[in-house]
């Protein structure tokens, strides 16, 4: 799902790249100093997953892991996607490094939006069938979503919409269902060795006080 | 105290668990467009490729010359390869792009294309190509050859044997190595760290400037 240089237009390389700093800016603000280790080490999970690939058809779509991430993060999920991204463009070329502001607002927003969509309704006390069910969905929404922010980026840089847009979901079914799965079985782990993790990302740290 | 310490363990298990999961698996290549080609006399042959293996197919090929000046375009047949012949002797730069993101370039310069090719804009090209074959239609009853020509087959025989050694060299580049992973995730939760010490620095600042007691009345 990255998008490498030289694709998308002026324009929207601009746009794209300025919204992301806000969005970056956003998460840093909310991101409280209890955060940080997860905010790290769900940074380093995403920069691996991309290595993780599901051949589907002549190519190959990688693990996204956006729901899992913003369920956990919310909107610090954007500063962990941007540092991310930048090392996978600088170590692996995997994604250009001008259309990095567009990749983190594709891969990112989806993350943000899983949160306030499924993790913010993970109570505590909630139930494993329902913890999974609420996972399911932010894994192959995460991705789902992706694919719709990728096809209208790429049509506001002139490409052709349905027909892409069509392709790119149809081609990550297989990825959504896999990482419905995936998140599903890693935040019923999650809640239930360590709840607070997902009551809120913030929640840990109003405890502490 | 207890939660917090409860937390970083349990991110560093996490950690860990990622790591060892890293260093069991085969080396791996982070899914990209890429593009090979060489040229061989005046036909540029190459082929697009994804690195973890897979052929695009039916993916327009563009051919830009210097500053950007289309000088044409061809498919990828069904095994990903494409063929275009040369007119100009100059820098061609090749560019493929599928429909969701993915883009690839790829460079033949001027040197490696036949030197009795014209400069582009050239207005007499076909007055160049005059020479060497009026020598070699002289030959054409005998066998000998001129050196023109040997120079030219000397060329594309070369071309064609570097071939493999440059798409090995190509391809390897694309190793996603276990140093750069290691490298990459050595950054994040290097930057990490670091960020962890600094607030929890300022916090216990704050913490002990509001625990102070209250001066007395």
């Amino acid at each position: 799902m990255h998008i490498a240089d030289g694709i998308l237009s002026g324009p929207v390389l601009i746009a794209t790249g300025a919204l992301a700093v806000g969005g970056v800016g956003v998460g840093l603000a909310k991101m409280d100093y209890e955060q940080v280790p997860r905010v790290g080490v769900l940074s380093a999970a995403f920069f691996v997953a991309s290595l993780i690939g599901v051949p589907i058809g002549p190519s190959r779509a990688h693990l996204l892991l956006a729901g899992l991430i913003g369920c956990l993060l919310g909107w610090a999920a954007l500063p962990a996607l941007a540092g991310a991204l930048l090392l996978q463009a600088v170590l692996f070329g995997c994604g250009g490094l001008t259309s990095l502001g567009a990749n983190l607002l594709i891969m990112g927003l989806p993350a943000v939006a899983c949160y306030h969509l499924f993790g913010r309704h993970i109570r505590p006390g909630a139930s494993a069938r329902r913890v999974f069910g609420l996972a399911f969905a932010a894994g192959t929404v995460g991705v789902g979503l992706g694919c719709v922010l990728l096809g209208v980026t790429l049509y506001a840089s002139g490409r052709e919409f349905i027909g892409a847009i069509g392709a790119i979901f149809i081609g990550h079914i297989p990825v959504m269902v896999i990482e419905g799965f995936v998140t599903g079985a890693a935040l019923v782990f999650l809640h239930r060795v360590r709840p607070e993790l997902l009551a809120s990302p913030r929640a840990g740290a109003e405890q502490e006080e | 105290m207890d939660r917090r310490n409860r937390t970083v363990r349990a991110s560093c298990l996490l950690g860990a668990l990622l790591a060892c999961l890293l260093l069991c698996a085969e080396p791996s290549y982070a899914h990209k467009l890429k593009l090979f080609a060489t040229a061989e006399g005046e036909t540029i042959s190459g082929y697009a490729y994804f690195s973890g293996g897979g052929r695009p197919r039916n993916l327009t090929v563009r051919v830009l010359g210097p500053s950007g000046r289309k000088l044409g375009e061809t498919k990828t047949n069904d095994k990903g390869e494409f063929a275009f012949t040369a007119r100009y002797r100059c820098r061609h730069l090749l560019a493929v792009e599928t429909g969701d993101g993915h883009g690839a370039r790829f460079v033949i310069k001027a040197d490696e294309l036949p030197e009795d090719l014209p400069a582009p804009g050239d207005a007499a090209s076909g007055a160049d190509r005059e020479a060497p074959a009026e020598a070699t239609a002289a030959d054409a009853t005998g066998r000998a050859v001129s050196p023109a020509e040997m120079e030219k087959a000397i060329a594309r025989a070369l071309s064609r044997q570097l071939r493999p050694l440059r798409e090995q060299l190509d391809r390897s580049e694309e190793k996603a190595r276990l140093r750069d992973i290691l490298g990459g995730i050595g950054y994040i939760l290097g930057v990490a760290g670091v960020a962890f010490y600094f607030l929890g620095v300022r916090k216990v600042k704050k913490s002990r400037a509001s625990a102070r007691p209250p001066e007395p009345g």
